[in-house]
């Protein structure tokens, strides 16, 4: 098993044992009947997240990363268009179509303080979709603003929630 | 109880509520038949909506759309084989090979039906043992609350997902979390940050909707879901369809003992919380077949078992109410989310909810039973629509949902932090679940959490030093003896599965 795989089987219990001490370190100036609790749960979830590191570790039930994985993939396209050739190295793996989603929303998030909600959101949903396979440009611009604009419709005009609009407010 | 129930009537039987309840129920039926969207991701994205709603508005849009999921994601399992929500997985064991034979519409007449039955039959059990349990719930104590909620989250912990130790490992997580913000009694900051957003603890919709729904979103790129969705059975015109649907109910009405058995069971299974549709479901299911003349046809598109299966499912929903409403401790991850709707509303949930805003909950109740009714010709309406919607590609799905969830998450607290906090939750949740985690038990730690510490703390007060005060009355040795029991019967259970799979390979 290679260090990545590895360190993938970890990554859980890992992140709880990461949680777990900033937890104490920020609390440790709590004494007395208020750190009974939360003192109790801290430290039954650390011993729980080691024996799950040592259990975790030769994991199979985990799905791993197929970043490494060279085999080709039997029906993993989230789009029949997705097959093209210009895909071809997302559509053998997915693990990295999440992970390249998850930036994209992340950035869109960050975009939001800058152009306000609704222009980056048409960003990510547009970068979405050509990410999960659609390649048509019309398709795209279409139901990227379809969908922006019953959001807005919706939150906007009809519930009044007032939405960062950023430069265009 | 007639008075309670009265008060239901009024409350639910005016414009607004019965407006929210079709919307509900129709909102609830588009995401059942979506493979993905399970019944909590739908509620927790309705959630931060019903946020300006009147309670009982709120209340009942969100227990339609819970049964309008339930009902709704049989159609995709019969149809291909990918459960809507996660009872539905039963279904499929007869209602794919049904539909491969050329009858899906048949099979979905039958689990619409017997959705029908077993819903109504719930609902009239629940309403017949709400007001005694809430009776005994008031009796409680601090100590016996306590119990009460680490009986709720250990079982639940322990009884969701394939593992024992991820479970807890995921409850504790939740617990850690629900203590951030101010302490309850010096209000000390803790694990705060110094930021600001997060001193009154952290905010049940981000979390809820990064939990249930974005990360089910990153979970179906990784997993690619959509595969499935390439085997749909060629479509009949909708006329057909819906008079082949028809013939479904007699044909679950000439078996009243099977769908009676199977509410049952789902009801009494259904008050426990953390047992969820799946696991009654399959019991129910199984001892369908064990008394069936024809146990050979399970599996094979059997109507027996599409009746076991989808009468226990919505008897399952309508009955984890019971230990919401009474005790304040969900009995499912939807009732979490019906919690925290109570919490946004600055109502406390718990033992004295029934005291306080009967009208409420017996109008959600009522709710149940009425949408069970409009379920057989709603469903028939609607059949045929509803079963094209399980055609649109992921690739489209994804960025919607992901796009609402980041709206839904701002709407709660007019806050881009949530925004950033759901997708923080929905990347905790997708790496969880990616290694066979739970996430249901952190959500229903961070939202029993708090009223764990709070009864902790009013306990220990209590005891003054003597720690046999936690075990001092008839009623918290009962609570401590259900807790241990469950916990060993788990654990024997889970080593006995072990053994048996060792055996077998």
């Amino acid at each position: 098993m290679n260090m990545r795989k590895h360190a993938w089987n970890l990554s859980v219990p890992l992140l709880f044992i990461i949680v777990v001490s900033l937890y104490l370190i920020d609390t440790r100036d709590i004494r007395g009947i208020e750190s009974y609790y939360p003192l109790s749960v801290a430290i039954a979830a650390a011993v729980l997240a080691v024996i799950s590191m040592w259990r975790d570790r030769l994991s199979k039930t985990a799905s791993s990363p197929s970043i490494d994985d060279e085999s080709p993939t039997e029906t993993g396209n989230l789009h029949s268009v997705a097959t093209r050739s210009r895909v071809k190295l997302l559509v053998k793996n997915p693990m990295l179509i999440s992970t390249v989603l998850m930036a994209i929303v992340a950035i869109s998030i960050y975009l939001m303080t800058w152009l306000g909600f609704f222009v980056p959101s048409l960003i990510m949903i547009s970068t979405a979709v050509v990410l999960l396979g659609v390649h048509k440009w019309w398709k795209v611009l279409t139901y990227s603003i379809a969908v922006v604009g019953l959001a807005y419709l919706l939150f906007v005009v009809t519930l009044n929630v007032p939405f960062p609009s950023g430069p265009w407010g | 109880m007639l008075e309670n129930l009265e008060l239901g009537f009024d409350v639910l039987f005016s414009v607004g509520p019965l407006v929210w309840l079709v919307v509900g129920l129709i909102i609830g039926f588009v995401v059942g038949v979506l493979p993905g969207l399970s019944t909590s991701n739908a509620a927790a994205l309705i959630l931060p909506f019903s946020i300006g709603m009147p309670l009982e508005s709120a209340l009942i849009l969100i227990v339609s759309v819970y049964a309008g999921v339930n009902f709704a994601g049989a159609i995709p399992a019969i149809l291909i084989n990918v459960p809507g929500e996660a009872g539905s997985a039963v279904t499929a064991l007869d209602g794919y090979p049904m539909a491969q034979q050329g009858r899906a519409s048949y099979a979905i007449g039958l689990a619409r039906t017997s959705s029908a039955l077993g819903g109504m039959l719930s609902a009239v059990a629940v309403i017949l043992v709400l007001q005694p349990l809430g009776q005994l719930a008031l009796t409680f104590g601090a100590r016996e609350m306590l119990v009460v909620v680490l009986l709720g989250l250990a079982v639940a912990s322990m009884v969701i997902g394939p593992s024992v130790r991820k479970g807890i490992l995921a409850g504790l997580l939740g617990l850690l979390l629900g203590t951030m913000g101010a302490s309850p009694i010096g209000s000390t900051n803790r694990f705060s940050f110094d930021e600001p957003s997060l001193y009154d603890g952290v905010p049940f919709v981000p979390a809820l909707i990064g939990m249930f729904a974005l990360s089910e979103m990153f979970v179906i790129v990784s997993k690619r879901r959509a595969a499935a969705q390439t085997n749909l059975p060629q479509q009949q015109s909708l006329w057909r369809e819906m008079v082949e649907a028809v013939k479904g109910i007699p044909e679950t009405l000439k078996r009243p003992v099977q769908v009676f058995r199977a509410a049952s069971i789902g009801t009494v299974l259904g008050v426990i919380p953390g047992i969820g549709t799946s696991v009654s479901n399959f019991f129910a299911y199984g001892v369908a077949k064990r008394q069936s003349k024809t146990p050979d046809q399970f599996g094979k598109g059997s109507s027996e078992g599409i009746i076991a299966s989808e009468s226990s499912d919505n008897a399952t929903s309508t009955a984890t109410l019971v230990p919401t409403m009474t005790l304040g401790v969900p009995g499912s991850a939807t009732m979490a989310v019906i919690l925290a709707a109570f919490y946004l509303q600055g109502i406390q949930p718990g033992p004295r909810l029934l005291q306080t805003n009967p009208g409420e909950i017996y109008a959600a109740l009522l709710a149940m039973f009425v949408v069970s009714i409009l379920i057989i010709p709603l469903g028939i309406l609607l059949a045929g629509p509803l079963a094209q919607i399980t055609r649109i590609p992921q690739s489209y799905l994804v960025p919607a949902v992901i796009f609402l969830a980041l709206a839904g998450s701002f709407a709660a607290r007019y806050s881009l932090f949530d925004v950033g906090l759901a997708l923080a939750f929905g990347i905790l949740g997708w790496l969880m679940r990616m290694h066979g985690y739970p996430v249901i038990p952190v959500i229903l730690g961070l939202i029993l959490g708090p009223l764990a510490e709070a009864n902790f703390l009013r306990a220990w007060a209590l005891a003054d030093g003597n720690v046999m005060y936690f075990f001092g009355s008839a009623t918290v040795l009962a609570l401590w003896s259900m807790l241990i029991l469950s916990i060993l019967y788990v654990v024997w259970s889970g080593r006995k599965e072990r053994k048996s799979k060792i055996g077998s390979a």
